[in-house]
């Protein structure tokens, strides 16, 4: 019997900039992975990544995610992605703040050290 | 520099494939990691002079987000360049005398402070300090 498989989706690192990108529907690159096409087909993954892959001159490291549905795109299962993910939802350490940014005070205190310039 | 610049250009033209660029940005300190680049400094032995801070702070400032990462083995990291701005920063290492050259794989790496004038292991007939000196990470 056949394994069921797992939707995926396509994610790469930009060459320039290194940054890590989704693949959308529409063949774009975003960085957001609700953005990205949830992909629940084995062979459409396959011909996806292919797709991706012979995109040398804007990303590198081509490969499939595992990833689920969500209410607002797809989610990833992987447990460091969904905790990269999570974070990247919930605390702006990716972008060097002009000022010092309010703490939400939902978050530990020391956390705020995370995003200091 | 200019023989890593001209690699650099090359991959972006597509003259040459990731496979290739691999090994020559690694042995410049280029990493490619699961959400950047990342370029690893030498500092042998873990010693900067203030010029050296100050470019290190400069190049944080300049090129990546501000800030870098020391490592354990005393190295800094630079977590956010991007791939274009990797000569400049190399050029402005060297312009105090530094540099990223074997601070990844399998060579000579740099040390914890216990290690500094010994090897880090008791038994060993020969310390790495003299090739870490030359060789820097």
């Amino acid at each position: 019997m056949s394994r069921r498989f797992t939707p995926k989706v396509v994610t790469a690192n930009r060459l320039r900039e290194g940054d890590v990108v989704y693949l959308t529907a529409d063949d774009r690159w975003s960085p957001l992975h609700h953005a990205a096409e949830l992909i629940e087909d084995e062979a459409h993954a396959q011909m996806r990544l292919l797709h991706a892959a012979a995109q040398k001159l804007l990303v590198v490291g081509a490969y499939l995610a595992d990833a689920r549905p969500g209410p607002q795109g797809p989610e990833p299962l992987h447990f460091a992605k969904s905790f990269a993910h999570a974070v990247r939802r919930t605390i702006p350490t990716l972008t060097k703040p002009s000022s010092a940014p309010a703490w939400p005070s939902s978050l530990p205190r020391w956390t705020a050290a995370l995003t200091a310039a | 520099m200019a023989q890593f610049a001209a690699q650099v250009d090359r991959r972006l033209d597509g003259s040459l494939t990731e496979d290739e660029f691999r090994p020559l940005r690694l042995m410049n300190g280029l990493y490619l990691q699961l959400h950047a680049y990342m370029l690893r400094v030498a500092i042998p032995y873990g010693s900067l002079n203030p010029g050296q801070m100050r470019q290190l702070a400069h190049i944080a400032d300049t090129w990546d987000k501000g800030y870098g990462h020391f490592t354990t083995r005393q190295n800094i990291q630079f977590n956010w360049p991007k791939l274009p701005d990797v000569p400049a920063i190399l050029q402005a290492l060297a312009d105090v005398e530094m540099h990223a050259i074997q601070t990844s794989g399998n060579c000579v790496r740099n040390g914890p402070p216990t290690t500094r004038n010994s090897s880090s292991c008791r038994e060993s007939s020969r310390s790495p300090s003299p090739a870490r000196r030359t060789t820097a990470p």
